[in-house]
C-alpha cells in the first residue's frame, strides 16, 4: 500500500480506508439501528394511507370507486370512505467530511468523521425502517426503499471527496417542512453556524445540530512547548506552556457552544453534544428520542424494543 | 608542547578556543527547544490567548550542561592531549636519526617501543625534522640513507616488525659512518632493547663521536617496570625430563609460568617459577611420563610474546623408533616363551616398535637401520657377521644405542660387538648340584642411568653369561650387578652411541627380571638415552671409489657435502611460526648446533617433516648482559611503564557519545513524553532506537554490516522465503505478469486449497505466485501455469531451471484456457500456439491424452473427463513410459507435464465471500463441482503419485490371499 505524501493524500488515503470500512459501518449501523423501532405516523388529515379516517358524503367530483358501498347501503345517501394520511416525512442528511473531522487523539476510538458516518448511517437506517424518506443534499434524492441506506453508504463512498462534504448543506433541493441533521464538530466561526441555522429556518427546514468532538477537544491534554496546527495547515498557535491554555480554550470552546446551541433554540433547531470516546448508540438514542416528538402525526414515536413490540 | 603533570598538550594554542564555552552556554540558554508538533481542529480558539511564558521554553540545564560537555571534549581533544608525554627535546627542522633495536629482545615490549617511536616521530612531524630510521637487526649496507619527512617515516615505521635474531648494531653504525649527514643539526635517538651483545660500549662511543655533542643522542632504556627481555632454554636432563632454563640479565625479579604444548598446539604441561632478583636463571623441571614428554613440541613463557622464549623441541627429545632382531624363530609357536615378547610388552606403549620379517640377521639388520632406528634391541643372537657388524659399529658411531639380551649361543663366547668380552659358559645359580642360591639384585648405584628405580623383591637371576673380570676397565660401565656383585647390565660408550649388555635372556628362563615393572622401567630409560642417530656421511663414495686418491680437501668437501636441511617453518619476533621468507637458507646439520640465529638462519624447524631439527635462540652458554653505563651527558630516557597515551581519540569519541545522548534526549523530549496518537509515538520510537543502533554502528565500527548490504539483505529474503515455503506446503502459481490472469489463478487455487483441506488429508495453505525466472521452485509440489495469448519470452536460464524442476519430480500444470476457442469458427489453422511456442524450447516428453486408466483419473475421485470453465478440451499427460524414454522422466513414473485447455482457474476461482466468479458452460453447477475434482485428482497426483496405480494390483493380491 502507498503511503501518503502529504497531507491532503494523507487524508485521501485515510478517506479510502473509511471507505473500505463502510461495509463494517453499514453492519454496525444496521447494529445500532434494530435496536431501535419507529411506526409510520399519520398526518391526522385525510389522504392516501390505510387505516380509516373518516366517512365522508359523496360529491360531484369523486370518483365511483371511492364510494364505501357497505355503508352507503345502510342510508340512502352516498358515502365515500377516506383514509388517514400516512406520508412519510423526508430527512435531509449531512456529515462534514472536512479535514477538521479526520481528527483522532490518544484518548479517542475512532475519528470524528468515522462517527459522523456511522450515526449518518444508522439513523438513516432507522428512518426508513419507520418509513422515511432519507436525502443526501446534492447527491441523493429523497428515498424511502429498502435499499436507501446502501445507496446512502454507496453515495457517501462514491463520493467522499464532494464538496458538499465540506460545507454546510444550502440546497435548492432542500424542500419545506422537510428536516435535516447535521453531524459536525461546528467548530467553524459561529457566524457561519449561525447563517447556517438562519437560512435553514427561513426556508422552513428544522434542522437537528450534532455535534461530535474528539474528548481532547474538550480537554485540551496537552503539555509543554506544543504548536498547535489547524487541520487544513492554514492556522497555527505556538503555546509555550500547552497547560496554561487549558482554562481559557475551555472556556471559550464553552462560549462557542452556547452560542450555538442559543441561536439552534432561538430558531427551533435542535443541539446536543457527542464525543467520540462514547458508544455511538448513545449518541444515536438521544438523537433518536429527539427526532420523535418532532415528527408530525403519530404523536411521538414509539420508543420500544422491536422484539417487545412484536410480542 | 605544554604539560600539567602526566598530561602534555600537543596544540596546547587550541586550548584558548574554551573562552567561547560561556557564549555558546548563552546561546544554548536562549535557543529553546523546537516545540512538539500537534495538528489541532480547534486551534482557532487558541489563537490569541496570550499566555506564552517564554522563560519555560529554555532547554533545561541539565541538557545545557551536557552540550557544554561535549563542547569541552570537544576542544580538549583537538588540542592532542597525551598521558605520560616525552620530555626529550627536538630541535627545529633538523636531522633526527632513529635507531631502533629490533632484535629477539625487543619482541616483549614492542607495543611500548613502537608507541615511543610514533610519539618521537610525531613531534618530529611538529618539528618539522626530516627523519632516518635505522632498525639495527635487519640493516644491511643497501639499506637506504635519504632521511625521509616524518609522515612517510612513519609510514615506513609502521612496517617493522621485532626480528628473532639478534640486532646487528655495529653494521648500523658502519652503515651510518659511510652516511653524509652533512652539517645540519642531528639527533640521535636510540631505542634501546637494553642488553648487551658483547658490543654496546663500542657503539654508544661510536654514535656519541657521531654527534659530536653527547646532548645529541638520547638513550632509552627498559625503565623499572619494563618487561625484561628474557630468554628460556629446555633440555632433557640427567633424569629423563625435560628441564627449562629461564635466563634474564639480571636485576630484575619475574614471576610467571612455563608451558609445554604439544604439536597442535594443546597445552600439556604448565609449573609457575620465580627468578629472583639477585640471580640470572632459574630452573624448571617437568617431571612428566615419557609418553606425555615426547610430545611437547614447544616450551614458553605463558604470557609472552617472543622468540626468545619459545623454545622448539626437536627430534632428540621425541618419539623413539626401535628396531628388534630375535634369533630364535619360535614366536609363532610359542609366544610367551620368545625372546621379544616382553620387550615388545614393555615398550610398546611409548615407542615405535619396528621388527623386520626377514628371518636373515643381515638383512634384517639392514632394513632396520634404513628405517632409522635409534634404538636396536638384539635378543638371543649369538655371533654377528663381520658385515653386520661393521655396519653396527657405525651406526654406534653415529649416536646408535644398541640394546643386546644373552642367550645360550652368547655363552659361547660372543663376538666382538659387545661392551665386555664374555667368559666361555655361563653362570648357573640355584641348580640340583650347586650351593648357590638364586641371586637377587643389587640396589643400582648412582652413575647408572637405572638409578632410583624400585627393586622388587621377587626379582632372581637362575642364569646369566659372566663378563671376564679381567677385561673390566673404565670403559666398561656397569649399569647393574647381582647381590654378589656380578655384573648383570654393562654398557660401553661407542663414539656418540651406547653398546649395552643384558647378561640375561629377554625372556623368563634365567630370570624372573622379564615378569616385573622393573624390566619395563629399566628398558624405557634404556630407549630414552639415545639423542638421534646422525645421517649417515657418504663414506661409500671414498671406499668404492678406490681410483680417486684421498686428497687434503678431501674432509672439507664431505663437510660441504653433507645433507643441508631445508627451512619448513620458522619463528618471526613473537614466536609465532611463519612460512620461511626469501633470506631463509638451508643449514647444515653440523652446524646446527653452534649457530646463533641470524637473518639467513633465523629460528625455527629445519629438516623434513617428521624427522626436523630446532634452531633456537637460547642456548645453554647464553648468558644477557644489561647494557653498560652510557658515556657522560648523553640523554637517557626510560620507556614509560604504561607509555604515553594519545587521549584525543577518547575525547573525540566522549563527544559524540555526549552529542548522541543530546539528540536522544532531545528527540525523547519532543516525542516520546508529550501525548500524541499511537501511531506517531511509535515512529518517534522507531527514530530514537535508530539513532541508539547508529550510534552502536559508529562505537563498534562494524564495517561488515555496511560492506555489500544488498548482497546480506537479498540472501535474507531468499532464506525467508525458502522458510516461509518450506514450513507449510503452498500450491503455486506462475504470474504471467498480467493482473487479471494472476488474479484469477489466485483466487482459483485459494478456492481450491479450501477444497482440498475440506475434502482430503491434505491442508494446503494460501497459494503462491512465483516469478519462473527468479523465484526457487524445489517447494512446490505443483505449479499451476495459465498461458495467454501473449507469453512472455523465457530466457535460457530459466527454461533449465523449469527443466530442472521437472526432472526432479514437480509437475507443472499448464493451462492455456483457450478451449473456448474452439467453438468460435474461423481459427487459424497453421500458426503456432501460444504454449506451443512456450513449450518449444523446454525439454518435454512425448505427451498423449489421457489415457482411460491413467492414475489421474482415479487419485481420488473417479473422473471419466476433466472439465473446468468450459468442457471438451483435452488433458494431455506425458506418454506412459513404454512407449518413450525421454530424459524428463521420473522414476515414479509421475508426469511431469499435464495440459489442459478448460481454464480450470476460472471454474474454481470464488471471491472472498465464496462467491463463484465466472459461469461455467454448458453443465454449470455440476460441471464446477467435477472441475475442483479435476483439481484434487491432480493435486493429488502431483503429491501421491503412482500410488494409486497399484491398485491393478489388487486382482492378483487379493487371489493371493485366498479370497
Amino acid at each position: 500500500m502507498d503511503t501518503p505524501a502529504n497531507d491532503y493524500d494523507l487524508f485521501e488515503h485515510e478517506a479510502h480506508g473509511l471507505a473500505s470500512a463502510m461495509p463494517a459501518l453499514l453492519v454496525e449501523a444496521a447494529r445500532i439501528a434494530s435496536a431501535l423501532s419507529h411506526g409510520i405516523h399519520g398526518r391526522k388529515r385525510h389522504g392516501p394511507g390505510e387505516t380509516f379516517w373518516q366517512f365522508r358524503t359523496y360529491e360531484n367530483s369523486d370518483a365511483a370507486h371511492n364510494i364505501d358501498w357497505r355503508r352507503s347501503a345502510t342510508t340512502d345517501r352516498l358515502y365515500i370512505r377516506e383514509r388517514e394520511w400516512e406520508a412519510s416525512h423526508t430527512l435531509w442528511l449531512w456529515p462534514d467530511l472536512s479535514p477538521s473531522m479526520s481528527f483522532i487523539s490518544h484518548q479517542a476510538k475512532s475519528r470524528k468523521a468515522e462517527r459522523a458516518l456511522v450515526l449518518t448511517l444508522a439513523i438513516g437506517e432507522l428512518l426508513v425502517r419507520a418509513g422515511e424518506r432519507i436525502g443526501l443534499v446534492d447527491l441523493m434524492p429523497p428515498s424511502n426503499q429498502h435499499t436507501a441506506p446502501q445507496m446512502l453508504a454507496q453515495n457517501i463512498a462514491t463520493h467522499q471527496n464532494h464538496e458538499s462534504f465540506r460545507r454546510f448543506p444550502v440546497s435548492r433541493q432542500m424542500k419545506r417542512y422537510s428536516e435535516c441533521l447535521l453531524f459536525s464538530d461546528f467548530l467553524m466561526p459561529v457566524d457561519e453556524i449561525t447563517d447556517m441555522i438562519k437560512s435553514l429556518s427561513a426556508r422552513g427546514i428544522k434542522g437537528h445540530l450534532v455535534q461530535i468532538l474528539d474528548p481532547a477537544e474538550e480537554t485540551l491534554p496537552y503539555k509543554g512547548r506544543v504548536l498547535f496546527e489547524s487541520m487544513d495547515g492554514n492556522l497555527s498557535v505556538l503555546a509555550g506552556r500547552a497547560q496554561e491554555l487549558r482554562a481559557e480554550y475551555q472556556r471559550r470552546l464553552h462560549l462557542h457552544r452556547e452560542t450555538i446551541r442559543q441561536t439552534a433554540q432561538n430558531y427551533q433547531c435542535s443541539f446536543m453534544v457527542h464525543h467520540t470516546d462514547r458508544p455511538a448508540s448513545e449518541a444515536l438514542l438521544a438523537l433518536y428520542a429527539r427526532l420523535g416528538p418532532s415528527l408530525p402525526g403519530a404523536g411521538g414515536a414509539r420508543l420500544t424494543r422491536e422484539k417487545g413490540a412484536s410480542s | 608542547m605544554m604539560s600539567l603533570g602526566p598530561l602534555g598538550f600537543l596544540s596546547p594554542w587550541l586550548l584558548t578556543a574554551a573562552i567561547v564555552l560561556p557564549l555558546i552556554w548563552w546561546l544554548l540558554r536562549i535557543t529553546p527547544p523546537s516545540p512538539h508538533h500537534v495538528f489541532f481542529p480547534a486551534t482557532r480558539l487558541l489563537a490569541g490567548i496570550n499566555k506564552d511564558e517564554q522563560d519555560k521554553a529554555h532547554s533545561p540545564w541539565w541538557l545545557t550542561l551536557l552540550r557544554l560537555l561535549a563542547a569541552a571534549a570537544l576542544i580538549l581533544a583537538l588540542a592532542r592531549p597525551v598521558l605520560n608525554p616525552q620530555t626529550a627535546t627536538l630541535e627545529k627542522s633538523g636531522l633526527l636519526v632513529a635507531l631502533i633495536d629490533n632484535g629477539w629482545a625487543s619482541a616483549g615490549d614492542w607495543q611500548q617501543r613502537a608507541s615511543s617511536m610514533r610519539q618521537l616521530l610525531e613531534r618530529a612531524e611538529q618539528h618539522n625534522n626530516s627523519v632516518l630510521l635505522l632498525p639495527t637487526a635487519d640493516i644491511d649496507e643497501r639499506h637506504s640513507l635519504k632521511p625521509l619527512s616524518a609522515f612517510k617515516a612513519r609510514e615506513q615505521f609502521a612496517s617493522f616488525t621485532p626480528h628473532p635474531f639478534a640486532p646487528d648494531r655495529l653494521k648500523a653504525l658502519a652503515v651510518l659512518n659511510k652516511a653524509a649527514l652533512g652539517n645540519q643539526q642531528v639527533t640521535f635517538f636510540w631505542l634501546s632493547d637494553g642488553l648487551d651483545y658483547g658490543h654496546a660500549k663500542e657503539f654508544t662511543t661510536g654514535l656519541t663521536a657521531l654527534a659530536g655533542n653527547a646532548k645529541n643522542l638520547t638513550i632509552m632504556k627498559n625503565g623499572a617496570k619494563a618487561i625484561t627481555p628474557l630468554t628460556l632454554h629446555a633440555l632433557v636432563n640427567q633424569k629423563g625430563d625435560l628441564q627449562a632454563t629461564i635466563t634474564s640479565p639480571g636485576g630484575i625479579s619475574y614471576e610467571g609460568h612455563v608451558r609445554a604444548l604439544d604439536n597442535k598446539g594443546r597445552s600439556v604441561f604448565l609449573k609457575p617459577f620465580k627468578l629472583a632478583a639477585n640471580t640470572t636463571t632459574t630452573e624448571v623441571a617437568f617431571e612428566l611420563p615419557l609418553e606425555l614428554r615426547n610430545q611437547i613440541a614447544r616450551v614458553e613463557i605463558k604470557g609472552r610474546r617472543s622468540a626468545s622464549t619459545s623454545f622448539l623441541v626437536d627430534g632428540r627429545a621425541n618419539w623413539q623408533r626401535v628396531g628388534l632382531i630375535s634369533g630364535e624363530a619360535s614366536e609363532q609357536a610359542q609366544p610367551l616363551l620368545s625372546p621379544l615378547y616382553y620387550i615388545k610388552k614393555a615398550l610398546k606403549p611409548f615407542s615405535e616398535l619396528t621388527e623386520p620379517d626377514d628371518k636373515n640377521t643381515a638383512q634384517a639388520t639392514d632394513t632396520l637401520l634404513s628405517r632409522d632406528i635409534t634404538t636396536l634391541i638384539l635378543a638371543g643372537i649369538g655371533r654377528l657377521q663381520s658385515k653386520t657388524s661393521e655396519q653396527l659399529q657405525d651406526w654406534l658411531q653415529r649416536g646408535g644405542v644398541l640394546v643386546r639380551f644373552a642367550g645360550p649361543r652368547l655363552e659361547q663366547g660372543g663376538d666382538d660387538l659387545l661392551p665386555v668380552p664374555l667368559r666361555q659358559g655361563g653362570r648357573a645359580l640355584g641348580g640340583a648340584l650347586s650351593w648357590s642360591k638364586p641371586q637377587k639384585l643389587a640396589p643400582f648405584e648412582e652413575n647408572s642411568p637405572f638409578f632410583g628405580l624400585e627393586l622388587p623383591a621377587d626379582v632372581s637371576v637362575k642364569r646369566q653369561v659372566l663378563a671376564d673380570p679381567s677385561q673390566l676397565n673404565d670403559g666398561v660401565l656397569i649399569w647393574a650387578r647381582l647381590e654378589d656383585g656380578t655384573p648383570l647390565v654393562t654398557a660401553r660408550k661407542t663414539g656418540r652411541g651406547l653398546l649395552v649388555l643384558f647378561h640375561i635372556t629377554a625372556n623368563s628362563t634365567w630370570s624372573d627380571l622379564p615378569h616385573s615393572g622393573l624390566f619395563v622401567d629399566m628398558l624405557r630409560r634404556l630407549v630414552a638415552l639415545s639423542s638421534g642417530v646422525t645421517p649417515k656421511t657418504d663414506t661409500n663414495t671414498a671406499s668404492n671409489n678406490p681410483a680417486s686418491s684421498p686428497q687434503p680437501g678431501d674432509s672439507l668437501r664431505k663437510q660441504a657435502e653433507l645433507p643441508a636441511l631445508p627451512p619448513i617453518r620458522i619463528l618471526d619476533g613473537f614466536g609465532n611460526f611463519t612460512a620461511p621468507t626469501i633470506y631463509t637458507k638451508a643449514v647444515r646439520i653440523a652446524d646446527l648446533d653452534r649457530f646463533t640465529p641470524s637473518k639467513i638462519h633465523p629460528p625455527g624447524l629445519y629438516g623434513t617433516t617428521g624427522r626436523s631439527r630446532a634452531l633456537n635462540i637460547a642456548s645453554p652458554s647464553l648468558t644477557l648482559t644489561p647494557l653498560p653505563a652510557p658515556p657522560a651527558n648523553v640523554v637517557q630516557e626510560n620507556y614509560k611503564a604504561n607509555g604515553s597515551y594519545p587521549l584525543a581519540p577518547l575525547l573525540f569519541t566522549l563527544a559524540l557519545i555526549l552529542f548522541l545522548i543530546d539528540s536522544l534526549i532531545v528527540s525523547l523530549m519532543q516525542g516520546l513524553l508529550a501525548p500524541t496518537g499511537k501511531r506517531s509515538r511509535l515512529r518517534k520510537a522507531v527514530q530514537a532506537s535508530a539513532i541508539l543502533l547508529m550510534a552502536g554502528a559508529a562505537l563498534i565500527g562494524t564495517e561488515p554490516a555496511l560492506a555489500a548490504p544488498g548482497e546480506k539483505q537479498r540472501s535474507a529474503a531468499e532464506d525467508a522465503f525458502a522458510l516461509n515455503m518450506s514450513l507449510e506446503t503452498h500450491l503455486a502459481y506462475v504470474r504471467t505478469g498480467r493482473p487479471d490472469i494472476d488474479r484469477i489463478s489466485r483466487l482459483g487455487l485459494t478456492a481450491l486449497s479450501k477444497k482440498i483441506a475440506s475434502r482430503t488429508a491434505f491442508e494446503p495453505v494460501e497459494p503462491v505466485g512465483v516469478n519462473i525466472a527468479k523465484d526457487e521452485l524445489a517447494f512446490f509440489p505443483l505449479l499451476y501455469w495459465p498461458v495467454p495469448a501473449q507469453p512472455a519470452d523465457l530466457d535460457s536460464a530459466t527454461v533449465a531451471r523449469i527443466n530442472a524442476y521437472m526432472k526432479q519430480g514437480g509437475v507443472i500444470l499448464f493451462d492455456t484456457q483457450d478451449q473456448i476457442n474452439s467453438f468460435l469458427p474461423g481459427q487459424p489453422a497453421g500458426e503456432p500456439t501460444p504454449l506451443a511456442r512456450l513449450l518449444a524450447r523446454m525439454d518435454i516428453p512425448p505427451l498423449e491424452p489421457v489415457p482411460s486408466n491413467h492414475v489421474l483419473t482415479r487419485s481420488f475421485y473417479l473422473l471419466n473427463s476433466f472439465p473446468g470453465r468450459w468442457q471438451g478440451g483435452t488433458l494431455w499427460v506425458e506418454a506412459s513410459r513404454k512407449n518413450t524414454s525421454s530424459s524428463v522422466r521420473n522414476s515414479d513414473d509421475v508426469s511431469a507435464i499435464i495440459i489442459t485447455s478448460n481454464n480450470l482457474a476460472a471454474a474454481w476461482a470464488t471471491d472472498e465471500r465464496g462467491r463463484t466468479l465466472f459461469a461455467v458452460t454448458p453443465n454449470g453447477e455440476r460441471q464446477r463441482e467435477m472441475s475442483y475434482r479435476t483439481g484434487i485428482n491432480i493435486v493429488m497426483y502431483a503429491l501421491t503419485g503412482n500410488y494409486k496405480a497399484d491398485q491393478v494390483h489388487l486382482p492378483a493380491l487379493m487371489r493371493r490371499l485366498g479370497q
